[in-house]
This record gives structure tokens, C-alpha cells and sequence, in this order.
């Protein structure tokens, strides 16, 4: 039989490994959020992003990044790619490769300056993983002079009262059966998302904007 | 006169007939009494407001509050959490309030997780392997550790299954979870939790499917990497397969031996069921295996990599072990129990063979072990005294030849004949079993 001293010390103990985890994880998240350079980028829209309510989490939304960051022309990448084996039912299968993306910001925006398999020395540059999606709306517009990659920005996460507006923002998309194409039933606005990137390319989500202004 | 009324009404004849003593009349009346069902119904409620109020607070939490900044958002968080199981620890320490102190701590298990949650939340972290679940976990530990906690305990093994369930499958997760299970197990015992124990062994079947997969791809995978990403280059067989299967089937033998062996005397029962499940479920499929070779003719490729035979052989190869003692023993059903262990066990290691076999081989040769493995459940249940068993046996034997009628009528009879037939099959069965189970079982009893 435990005195009350002794079960008022475990008491402590396990509420303050508890009080720890709580706090630890939140005093490292963001800490290595700031440790990050902030930079706004903008968003591809026709990578058909939605938001997607888990029932612990509430809403989130992933954002992809726009095409001058993704498409990659070949003749900027340093190192011969290693193909990857397309199975006669389609699958893709490879372990993914990471595609460091040094980018440089000039008049129009953020650009793509070079990519390499292995981590550059110096350059501002993102870590991404080429895009096995073979049916991604790349596939019909690849050509052997371009390949795709993907950005692991991770989640943002929404508050329910704002998801109608950032529908809004996303605009409609449909499948045109006829030109094999996809049209925007409703135009969607300018969106661009603020991450930090780390010294390593990793990246985290900070804030979502439409039309310049956050979506909380 | 109800069951418990009449249950009274022997007790004072047992005591005056010597049967039992005063006390343990006592006992027995204390653990059937109004206050019992009373108390039994509070706990029932205590518990089911628990779950509510944690449930409730996860998705407050989970409706992102954005009118908060973080610091507060994660001190209202620390002040459920604390407060909850503050309240826990108070009422532990107050006598007869223990139901009380589980529920309260219960909630701050399940604010805790919301708390994980909302700092994930709150700061944009998404992670990829349920690491999340991992942190919940090890919030929670202490707790169950210090303070005995029943249904605390039951959500830290859920909560671990669903974790293994969504892993990446690195080698680094198998080992956590063999190491989380391991500490949990600790207390499971400890605790005599039954609840806790059937997630517990879930999740373990779940880790050794995963353990036995990771094998198999290790000749492929050059790196740590997503395994689903590998699992398309794999020339997966029917060794592989059957691999699987042998898996599974030991691991319910493990869990049968460790039943009839008595090694915890409170775990008999969902060791023995389980252990029958995970033998029955997962040979039955192979019983109709001639029905899946194609026309073009059946390939039998490749009978694995024999490092995914590790799990399988290890677990059959303990089974075996721990059985040598009873064929030592004078005891004529310990013997036989320990030589039927052991057949089952070296049959299970040299089943992927049978994938150089050819499909009709396969489905006959299945049949045949199966049929042979519940009159063995059904002897064993008998001589062991484990009624459920006997029940689970029973009803699973029939259901074997339920599937046999359709599968070997099927073509012959007309389907509505079929189906007219199997249903009187199933009905007649029922009865039957209701009707002679009993006595089937109690005749055991006087044959031995």
C-alpha cells in the first residue's frame, strides 16, 4: 500500500511528463518554424486542392505550389536523372528521389535557377521529391524537356468559419469530355501561402492568403 | 423467480448442507446483490460520461479557435488537462470514490490527446506516420503505471493499434511498437485487463503482418523508405502467401498453448478464442484455393524469400518449446494436448511448401488440416474444461461445413435449392448444437 506522499510525488510525475509533451512539442514547433527564412509563394490552383475535415484535427487544407516552381526544365538539372520502371498496369514504382531546388527571386516572382539530386552547398534552395502522379494534369503537357516535381508544404490548418471563403478562392473545376481538358466553372482568385523554409529545403506552412489577405 | 433469487435461495440450502461456508455464501451474494448491479451500472455511466466529455473536448479542440492566440490556446489546454487529473488523483485517495477517479482521469487522458492535437493544430504540423498517437501514448503511461487505470489502460492499446495500423512500416516503428507493446503488456498483466489484452493482441497481429511484409521487402529495399512504394516491385507468390498464413496460424497456436497451458489463469478465455480465430479465419480462404486459379492456368511462382519465414518459424519453434514438457508428462492428455501442439506446429513451418503444389493439392490439403484442427479444438476444450472454447469449436465447425455444402453443391444444385437447403442446414445446425452441446460436453467429462 502506497503512503499519500508517495502517490502525490507519481501524481506530479505524471502530470509533469504530460505538461512536458505539451509544452515541448509546442516551444519545438516553434522554434523551428522561426528558425526558417519566411517567404510568400504562389499557388497553383489547377493542382485541384481541397479542404478535408478530419474529425481530431477540424479542417485543413495542403497547398502545391505554382508551376515556375514545379516544372522543372531538364537542362537545369546538374546530374543525369535515374529513370523511373512504369509497370505494364501504370504503376510507377521507385523510391522517391529528392529533387533540391535552388531558387533565385527576381521581377516576376521566385524562380527556379538549378536542381540537383544532392543538397547544394550554398543558394537559397527547397527540398522537393519528383512527382510520381503519372495522371497529374502535367502528364498530357510533359514533354521530354520538362520534368515535375512536389513540394511536401504539409497542412494548414482552417477555421470552419472561414472554409466557405477559401472555397471561394479555389474556384470550380470541371472535366470538358469533349476537348479531354479541365475548365474553371468559377475562376479561382490569386492565392499565395507563407512558409519557412528550412536550412535543410524542408518546408512549414505558416499562413494562407487569398487576394493578399490571410485566411485564418 | 429470477436467476438471482433462486441463486440466494440455493446458497442458504448449500450452507445449511455444508456445502459451501457462511462466508463464502457471503461472497458469492455480495457479488450478485442490487448494490453490486447498482455499483456496476454507476461505473457504467461514469465511464460512458467519460468518453463523451473527451470525445466533446477533441472536437472542441479540433474546431480550431481562431480567435486565440497560442500561448492561450495552449494554456486552456494545460488547464484540462491538469484539471481533470487533478481530480482523478483527489478522488483516488477518497475511499470508495475509485470509479469516481478513473472517469476523471480518464477525461484528462482524453483532453491530453486533444491537447497533442490542438499544438499540431496551432502551429501547422502534419505528420506523415501518426506520430501524434505516439506522444498521446506516452502521455498516458504514467499515468496507467501509478495509478492502475482500467479503461485509461484500453485506450493506450487502442490507440496503439491504430497506430501500427498507420505506420510508414521503417524498421524504426516496428521496434517502437514491439517496445511500447512490451511495457503495456507489463501492465496489462499486472492490471488483469481483458479488454486491454484483446486490443493488445490485434495489434500485435497487426505488428508481426507488418514485421513478416518489412522481411519480405528486404531484399528490395535498398533504403528506409515507404514500403507501399516497394510492395508493387515485389513478385509476390503464393509462398508469400502461404507465408502469411503460417504466420497467423502460429500466432493463434502461441495464444491456444498459452490458453490450455493456464500461463494467466484471467487471460484463458480471450487467448483461447482469439487463438482459434486467427488459426480458423485465415486458413479458411486457402480451403477454396482451386477456386481462384484463372483459366489460363494457375502460375505458382516463387515460394518467398526464406527471411520472411523468421516470424513464423520463430513462434511455431517456441510453441514446440514450451510443449516438449507435457510429452515428458505422465498425464495422457498433457501428452496428447503437447503432441497435437507440436504436429500443428511442424506442419505450419513446412506449409509454404505447398506452394510447389498445384491448387486443388492446396484446397484438399487445407481442408484436411482445418478439419483436423477443430476436432482437435473441440477434443481440447473438452478434456481442459473450457466451455467457450468448446462453444467457439463448435459453432465454427459447422460454419466449416456450411462452406463446404455451398462450395461443393454449388454447381450441382439449382441456386434456390441451394440456398433453401443451406439455410435448413444452418437452422438445423443451430438447434443442434443449442440442443447437444451440453451434453456432448458434460459426457467428456465422464469419458475421462
Amino acid at each position: 500500500m502506497r503512503g499519500s506522499r508517495v502517490i502525490r510525488k507519481d501524481f506530479l510525475t505524471a502530470s509533469f511528463i504530460q505538461v512536458l509533451l505539451i509544452i515541448g512539442l509546442a516551444f519545438f514547433s516553434s522554434v523551428r518554424a522561426s528558425s526558417g527564412t519566411v517567404v510568400l509563394f504562389d499557388l497553383d490552383l489547377r493542382q485541384g486542392m481541397y479542404p478535408f475535415n478530419s474529425p481530431f484535427r477540424g479542417w485543413s487544407f495542403e497547398p502545391a505550389l505554382s508551376a515556375s516552381l514545379t516544372k522543372i526544365p531538364n537542362d537545369l538539372i546538374k546530374e543525369h536523372p535515374v529513370p523511373f520502371e512504369v509497370s505494364d498496369n501504370g504503376v510507377v514504382s521507385s523510391p522517391l528521389q529528392d529533387v533540391f531546388v535552388t531558387i533565385v527571386k527576381d521581377d516576376s516572382g521566385w524562380n527556379i535557377s538549378s536542381a540537383s539530386f544532392f543538397k547544394p552547398d550554398e543558394g537559397f534552395f527547397l527540398k522537393s521529391e519528383w512527382d510520381l502522379n503519372r495522371y497529374s494534369y502535367e502528364d498530357s503537357e510533359n514533354s521530354s524537356d520538362f520534368f515535375n516535381v512536389r513540394y511536401e508544404v504539409g497542412n494548414i490548418f482552417i477555421a470552419e468559419e472561414n472554409i466557405g471563403r477559401l472555397r471561394e478562392c479555389l474556384g470550380e473545376r470541371s472535366w470538358d469530355t469533349d476537348t479531354s481538358s479541365y475548365f474553371w466553372e468559377i475562376e479561382p482568385l490569386p492565392m499565395s501561402v507563407e512558409v519557412s523554409v528550412l536550412d535543410d529545403g524542408n518546408l512549414i506552412p505558416l499562413r494562407l492568403f487569398c487576394e493578399g489577405k490571410e485566411i485564418k | 423467480m429470477n436467476n438471482t433469487n433462486w441463486l440466494f435461495s440455493q446458497l442458504k440450502k448449500w450452507v445449511k448442507d455444508g456445502i459451501i461456508s457462511g462466508e463464502q455464501a457471503e461472497k458469492i451474494r455480495s457479488r450478485y446483490s442490487k448494490d453490486s448491479k447498482i455499483t456496476n451500472f454507476i461505473s457504467a455511466l461514469l465511464v460512458f460520461g467519460g468518453v463523451l466529455v473527451g470525445l466533446g473536448l477533441i472536437l472542441a479542440m479540433a474546431s480550431n479557435w481562431q480567435g486565440f492566440s497560442s500561448t492561450i490556446k495552449i494554456l486552456i489546454i494545460l488547464l484540462f488537462v491538469s484539471g481533470f487529473n487533478y481530480l482523478g488523483y483527489h478522488f483516488y485517495q477518497v475511499p470508495k470514490r475509485r470509479n469516481l477517479s478513473q472517469t476523471f482521469f480518464l477525461m484528462g487522458a482524453f483532453a491530453f490527446g486533444a491537447g497533442v492535437n490542438l499544438v499540431l493544430q496551432t502551429f501547422n504540423i502534419s505528420f506523415d506516420t501518426g506520430q501524434e498517437l505516439l506522444i498521446w501514448i506516452a502521455g498516458l503511461f504514467l499515468f496507467v503505471k501509478f495509478f492502475e487505470l482500467f479503461w485509461v489502460l484500453i485506450l493506450a492499446n487502442i490507440l496503439l493499434t491504430i497506430w501500427i495500423f498507420q505506420t510508414g512500416i521503417s524498421w524504426i516503428d516496428i521496434a517502437v511498437y514491439g517496445l511500447l507493446a512490451f511495457f503495456f503488456w507489463k501492465l496489462i498483466f499486472r492490471d488483469k485487463n481483458n479488454p486491454a489484452l484483446v486490443f493488445s493482441l490485434i495489434g500485435t497481429s497487426l505488428w508481426l503482418f507488418l514485421l513478416q511484409l518489412r522481411m519480405l521487402a528486404l531484399p528490395h529495399a535498398e533504403k528506409d523508405v515507404d514500403i507501399w512504394f516497394i510492395l508493387p516491385r515485389l513478385d509476390f507468390g503464393i509462398g508469400d502467401a502461404l507465408g502469411f498464413l503460417s504466420l497467423y496460424v502460429s500466432f493463434g497456436v502461441l495464444l491456444s498453448v498459452l490458453a490450455i497451458n493456464r500461463v494467466k489463469e484471467w487471460a484463458a478465455y480471450p487467448f483461447s478464442i482469439l487463438g482459434i480465430i486467427f488459426v480458423y479465419f485465415t486458413q479458411i480462404p486457402f480451403t477454396f484455393f482451386h477456386n481462384f486459379a484463372n483459366e489460363d492456368g494457375f502460375q505458382m511462382p516463387n515460394p518467398g524469400y526464406p527471411i520472411e519465414a523468421l516470424p513464423f518459424i520463430a513462434i511455431s519453434a517456441f510453441v514446440i518449446t514450451i510443449s516438449l514438457d507435457g510429452l515428458r508428462s505422465s498425464s495422457k492428455s498433457k501428452k496428447l494436448l503437447s503432441r497435437f501442439f507440436v504436429a500443428i506446429s511442424l506442419v505450419n513451418i513446412l506449409l509454404p511448401f505447398l506452394s510447389y503444389s498445384n491448387p486443388m493439392a492446396i484446397s484438399i490439403f487445407m481442408n484436411l488440416i482445418l478439419l483436423f484442427e477443430l476436432i482437435a479444438f473441440l477434443y481440447i476444450s473438452n478434456i481442459t474444461r473450457n466451455w467457450k472454447l468448446f462453444k467457439w469449436s463448435l459453432w465454427l465447425f459447422k460454419f466449416f461445413i456450411l462452406l463446404r455444402f455451398f462450395d461443393i453443391f454449388s454447381t450441382l444444385l439449382n441456386q434456390a435449392l441451394l440456398f433453401v437447403l443451406g439455410g435448413a442446414l444452418l437452422i438445423w445446425g443451430g438447434v443442434f448444437i443449442e440442443k447437444q452441446s451440453k451434453k456432448i460436453f458434460d459426457a467428456g467429462v465422464k469419458g475421462d
